[in-house]
C-alpha cells in the first residue's frame, strides 16, 4: 500500500503546466506531480522505458491528466496505448485541453477516456475546475490498492 | 407467230428487270444514305458520351478538390481556435494568480506571474501574425517568372544574411542551377523559411553547415531542389507532421517560431503543383 498520491501531468505548454500544478498544490490534493511535456515522454514514463527505467523515477500515477495536442506522440495516441495496456488501463485518465471539438471528444470517449475537460479561459472557473477535479479523483473517488488518507 | 410472242415477252421481262434494277439502285442508295445518317448519329453519340464522361470526370475532380479544401479549412479553423485560446488561458490564469500573490505580498511570485503573462501576449501576437501570413499564401499569387534558380537562392541568402552571420553557419552552394518558371517572391519565401528552419534547429553543432543544391533522380527529368543541413534533423515518424500548422517537434526553451514556417513552405509548393 502506498501513501503518496501521484499525478502524471502531460502538458506541452509550460505556462499551463505551471498553472495546473499551482492550483493543485494550493488545493492540497496531490503530494507528487510529475510533469512531462510530450507524448513520447509520457509513454516512456508509464511503460518505464528510457530515462524512466528505474521504478523510483516513475511511480505509478493515481491519475493522469492528458493534453490532446502534444509534440511527438499525440494525446489520443497516448490514451490509446494506456487503455490497451492490461497493466495501465485501470488508471483514470482525464483529458484536459482547450479543444471543444466534438470529434476530439468522440475520439477520446471511443478510446475509453474517464473524463474530458475543456480548460476555461476564466481563471475563477479554471481554479474551480482543477481543484474539483483533484478532489473528485483523488479524495472522493476510491481505487483499489490505495488507502483512504 | 409464236416467235413474235416470245420476243414481246422477252422485251417485257427485260423492261421489268430494268425496273427492278432501278428500284434496287434506289433502294441501295437510300440504304446507303440511311447507313451514313446512322453512322453520323453514332459518331455524334460517341462524342457526346465522351464529352459527358469528361465533364463527369471534371466534376469528380472538382468535388474532390473542394472536399480537400474544406477539410483543410476545418483543420485550419480547429488549429487556430485551439492554439489561440491557449495563451488566453495562460494570461487569465496568471492574472488570477497575480491577484493572489499581490495580496500576499509575494514579490518573487508576482514577478514570475508577470513574466508569464508577457510571454503569452507575445506568443499570441506571433500566432496571429503567422496565421495572417499563412492565409495569404494561397490567395496572393504573382505571375510566374522564368528565372535561374541561383538568383532566388541569392535573394533568400540576402534576406537571411544577418541570421546566417550571427549563427556562424557555413553555406555551400551548387556550382550552377537550372532555370525555373515560378512565383519568384513565394519561392524565395520558401527558401528563407527552410534556411531559417535549418538555423533554428541546428542544435549543438560545432561546425554548422547548410547545403543548397539540386539533383536529378534516376529517370526523372525534373530536378529536385534541396536545402540540407547537419543539424538535429527530424525523426522519420515526424516527417509528415512537421508540415502541420503550428506543429513543433519539441518545445524549445529559447525563443523561436510558432511552427508556421514549414506549413507555409508546403502550401507554396503545393500551389506550384510540386511536392515536398
Amino acid at each position: 500500500m502506498k501513501g503518496k498520491v501521484v499525478i502524471l501531468l502531460v502538458e506541452d505548454e509550460e505556462a499551463h503546466a505551471m498553472l495546473i500544478m499551482r492550483v493543485l498544490e494550493d488545493a492540497q490534493v496531490a503530494k507528487v506531480i510529475h510533469w512531462v511535456a510530450d507524448g513520447g515522454e509520457a509513454l516512456d514514463y508509464l511503460f518505464r522505458r528510457g530515462e524512466y527505467v528505474d521504478e523510483g523515477k516513475s511511480p505509478r500515477p493515481d491519475l493522469i491528466l492528458l493534453d490532446l495536442r502534444l509534440p511527438k506522440i499525440d494525446g489520443l495516441e497516448v490514451l490509446k496505448e494506456i487503455k490497451q495496456s492490461e497493466e495501465l488501463r485501470g488508471i483514470p485518465v482525464v483529458i484536459l485541453t482547450t479543444s471543444e471539438s466534438e470529434t476530439d471528444m468522440a475520439r477520446a470517449y471511443h478510446q475509453y477516456v474517464n473524463s474530458y475537460l475543456v480548460k476555461p479561459v476564466d481563471f475563477t472557473k479554471f481554479n474551480e475546475m482543477i481543484s474539483d477535479l483533484g478532489f473528485y479523483w483523488l479524495v472522493w473517488n476510491r481505487q483499489p490498492g490505495r488507502m483512504k488518507e | 407467230m409464236s416467235k413474235e410472242i416470245t420476243k414481246r415477252k422477252q422485251d417485257e421481262l427485260k423492261l421489268r428487270l430494268d425496273e427492278c434494277n432501278a428500284a434496287l439502285r434506289i433502294l441501295h442508295e437510300s440504304l446507303f444514305s440511311v447507313f451514313n445518317l446512322w453512322k453520323e448519329a453514332n459518331e455524334d453519340l460517341k462524342q457526346n458520351i465522351a464529352e459527358r464522361k469528361h465533364a463527369e470526370e471534371e466534376r469528380e475532380r472538382l468535388l474532390k478538390e473542394l472536399e480537400a479544401k474544406n477539410e483543410e479549412l476545418e483543420r485550419f479553423v480547429y488549429t487556430v481556435s485551439h492554439d489561440l485560446r491557449s495563451p488566453l488561458v495562460t494570461i487569465q490564469g496568471f492574472v488570477g494568480l497575480l491577484k493572489k500573490d499581490v495580496g500576499q505580498k509575494e514579490v518573487e511570485k508576482v514577478e514570475s506571474d508577470l513574466k508569464q503573462i508577457e510571454k503569452a501576449v507575445v506568443k499570441m501576437d506571433r500566432l496571429l501574425s503567422d496565421t495572417l501570413k499563412f492565409s495569404r499564401v494561397g490567395r496572393v499569387v504573382n505571375p510566374p517568372e522564368d528565372v535561374p534558380f541561383g538568383y532566388l537562392v541569392q535573394e533568400a541568402l540576402d534576406q537571411t544574411a544577418a541570421k546566417i552571420k550571427s549563427s556562424g553557419v557555413e553555406i555551400s552552394l551548387a556550382a550552377d542551377f537550372p532555370a525555373v518558371l515560378v512565383d519568384r517572391t513565394r519561392i524565395v519565401e520558401v527558401l528563407v523559411n527552410l534556411i531559417e528552419n535549418s538555423i533554428n534547429y541546428m542544435g549543438e553543432q560545432s561546425c554548422p553547415k547548410i547545403d543548397i543544391g539540386y539533383r536529378i533522380d534516376g529517370d526523372s527529368s525534373e530536378p529536385v531542389f534541396f536545402v540540407g543541413d547537419n543539424g538535429i534533423g527530424i525523426d522519420q515518424d515526424q516527417h509528415e507532421k512537421v508540415f502541420n500548422l503550428f506543429y513543433q517537434v519539441k518545445k524549445k526553451t529559447k525563443e523561436a517560431g510558432t511552427g508556421v514556417g514549414l506549413t507555409i513552405v508546403k502550401r507554396i509548393i503545393e500551389v506550384h503543383g510540386g511536392s515536398v
